[in-house]
């Protein structure tokens, strides 16, 4: 796919922000007499905003645009560890909230480290863990010894 | 004042400051935790303190953190901290090409002589200062804004109009929430997270960490981020120095004056130095490349801020800042609270407050060129599978610390998504965080100036300092096209005269 393609995609989804952003601007409710109201300046701004990226949106899908279109192609390289690396973010995000920081941190650097690593060997496994657990109580200790606050879940 | 400097360099408060610096040297180094946090948590150590050491801490800490964001944002391209997301722009490009030392050492320097500008202002016009920034009204702060929104167009690369699209998310963004002035509540699609709007920091440590994160997931294949290199060239040349000297003055000014107004602070002033010191060179083109001088505008500018946002606490008791609002605290709970007769009630006080921020840059200036420029780079060099993750755990760790709240650290996480689809899509990402830090200021004080002038704008075009910031803002905007003009008039003659 072209990056013009995909960037027509983006901007179609930025489209539907800007109408989202409309829409609750105008339901909000005016609670005081002002000249400018809350509802007014949250219509005014996503309107600006909207119509910026429509003008952006039909620039870029003008016939001329696309005939001296020189932006190249949209790839990801390495999607797979992108993907897999999105999900365990947001995996570790969760489990920090839900099961707790220091397990999830040494769950999460020690799947994350073997997920990048290239050697994937029985040395390579057991040097990772055992650096996980160094890094992990290495927190633990920083954490506790400046009272960081970590959100209270089942485990530490 | 003196007597005060040379008690503070002889008794132990100067070992309490050498902690206080050392530390946030390291949470400014580290992504995601930031000088606010450094501050934050040394409060608790400085109770048993007394008074003069526990603010030798305090700023301390505060010099560190602001000071060691440069060495992430020029190692991996992750700002440290939030103030020093414009030092990217110029640290990382010369880091690649092998000029690590040389971004290091510009930037330790410039944050230096930031600190140290900001401190003499401090000193002298503390006083006057705070009086200037009083008559600062709503319509003045809409007029600050203003100016500081046209760096949108120079940091918005090639297209504008991918900058303007960036800029409109980003004021869009700041609709997010309970409107401040009325309570009503607006566009919070009545998720109970979104009540709070969008807080700038967790989404600036996405914005520009999270997403980088995603960003060398792509060229994982290359096992470290930047060369491996050997850090030289620390100190800059005379030549170097004469050559910045317009921009460390410069710099120095803007952020003196963006620390003094409230609640803007360090990040704005490193985009706005940035900003200006491209659109003064001769070579602005080579901005982005790896132009020392973007290094200089950056970390100066942020630096200088410091002594700014202290002059309305010492001076007026109204913290510039969410660093300074904790400093105020740590004082309180020595029971000197900051206000108008604070200098008066408490010189001796004040005078550490002064005299600590010298001694902490000198301290800074010191720790940063024999063991920082040393033992940062070499963490920082850690192969991408190692360093990736740790930075990561760390950033969500400084991102809930901001606020204690779960729902920043979604923030973020979804800021770094947008960030990385931003990337992809190559739409510059400043103008956005721009927009973001001060939309809510902005429409905050129009409203309020609206609302007490009936409705009129008038004021804004009567009012002294209101009418000089429109002024700047109108030169920023149309200055780049009279000097395009020119230059396309001078090129067309040329051409015709070889003709």
């Amino acid at each position: 796919m072209s990056l013009r393609k995909a960037e027509s995609y983006f901007l179609i989804f930025l489209l539907v922000v800007a109408g989202v952003f409309i829409y609750t601007s105008s339901i909000t409710k005016v609670t005081i007499k002002e000249p400018v109201t809350a509802r007014a300046y949250g219509l005014v701004i996503s309107s600006l905003f909207l119509l910026t990226v429509l003008t952006r949106f039909i620039s870029i899908n003008t016939k001329a645009y696309k005939e001296k279109d020189k932006s190249g192609i949209f790839k990801i390289d390495h999607p797979r560890i992108v993907l897999i690396s999105t999900i365990a973010m947001i995996v570790y995000t969760l489990g920090i909230i839900w099961v707790g920081y220091y397990v999830m941190t040494f769950l999460y650097t020690f799947g994350m480290m073997m997920l990048l690593r290239e050697d994937r060997t029985t040395k390579a496994w057991i040097v990772t863990a055992i650096g996980c657990l160094i890094f992990t109580v290495a927190l633990y200790w920083v954490f506790t010894m400046f009272n960081v606050y970590l959100p209270n879940a089942w485990l530490i | 004042m003196i007597d005060n400097l040379f008690q503070l360099l002889t008794s132990s408060s100067i070992l309490w400051m050498v902690a206080g610096v050392a530390l946030g040297l390291v949470f400014g180094a580290v992504p995601g935790l930031s000088a606010t946090l450094a501050v934050v948590l040394l409060i608790p150590f400085t109770y048993n303190l007394s008074a003069d050491a526990g603010i030798a801490t305090l700023i301390g800490a505060y010099v560190g953190g602001i000071s060691g964001g440069l060495v992430s944002a020029i190692m991996i391209n992750m700002p440290g901290t939030p103030s020093s997301v414009a030092t990217t722009f110029d640290g990382f490009p010369m880091a690649q090409q092998g000029k690590a030392g040389k971004a290091l050492g510009v930037g330790i320097i410039s944050s230096f002589i930031g600190t140290v500008m900001s401190w003499i202002v401090l000193v002298l016009f503390a006083p006057a200062l705070s009086k200037v920034a009083l008559q600062f009204g709503p319509f003045e702060m809409v007029g600050a804004i203003l100016f500081g929104f046209t760096a949108v167009i120079t940091l918005s690369g090639s297209s504008l109009h991918k900058g303007l699209v960036s800029a409109l998310l980003g004021l869009s963004l700041c609709l997010i929430g309970n409107d401040s002035l009325s309570g009503a509540l607006r566009s919070t699609f009545g998720v109970t997270i979104l009540m709070g709007g969008i807080p700038y920091l967790p989404a600036l440590i996405g914005m520009f960490v999270i997403a980088e994160i995603f960003n060398q997931f792509e060229t994982i294949h290359e096992k470290y981020i930047v060369p491996k290199q050997k850090i030289t060239e620390v100190y800059m040349t005379r030549k170097e120095l004469k050559e910045s000297v317009p921009n460390f003055l410069r710099s120095s000014l803007i952020g003196i004056f963006i620390g003094i107004l409230p609640g803007i602070g360090g990040t704005f002033a490193n985009f706005v130095c940035y900003d200006q010191a491209k659109r003064a060179s001769k070579n602005p083109e080579s901005f982005g490349k790896g132009n020392y001088q973007g290094v200089v505008a950056s970390e100066t500018g942020n630096n200088a801020t410091i002594g700014g946002a202290l002059i309305p606490m010492v001076a007026m008791g109204i913290p510039g800042d969410m660093v300074t609002a904790a400093l105020m605290g740590g004082l309180m709970l020595k029971g000197a609270a900051p206000g108008p007769l604070f200098m008066r009630e408490f010189p001796a006080l004040s005078n550490t407050i002064f005299n600590s921020v010298l001694v902490a840059s000198f301290v800074m200036l010191i720790l940063m060129l024999l063991v920082g420029v040393r033992v940062f780079p070499t963490v920082l060099r850690l192969p991408k599978h190692v360093l990736l993750p740790a930075v990561l755990v760390m950033a969500l760790a400084g991102i809930y610390n901001i606020n204690y709240s779960i729902s920043e650290m979604i923030v973020g996480l979804i800021m770094g998504l947008l960030g990385y689809a931003l990337d992809k899509f190559k739409y510059p990402k400043t103008p956005l965080v721009i927009t973001l830090i001060l939309g809510g200021t902005m429409e905050l004080n129009l409203r309020r100036g609206l609302m007490l002038s009936q409705g009129s704008l008038a004021p804004m075009f009567t009012r002294p300092f209101s009418i000089m910031f429109l002024v700047f803002t109108a030169l920023a905007l149309t200055i780049p096209f009279i000097q395009k003009k020119r230059q396309a008039k001078k090129a067309q003659l040329s051409q015709t005269n070889k003709q």
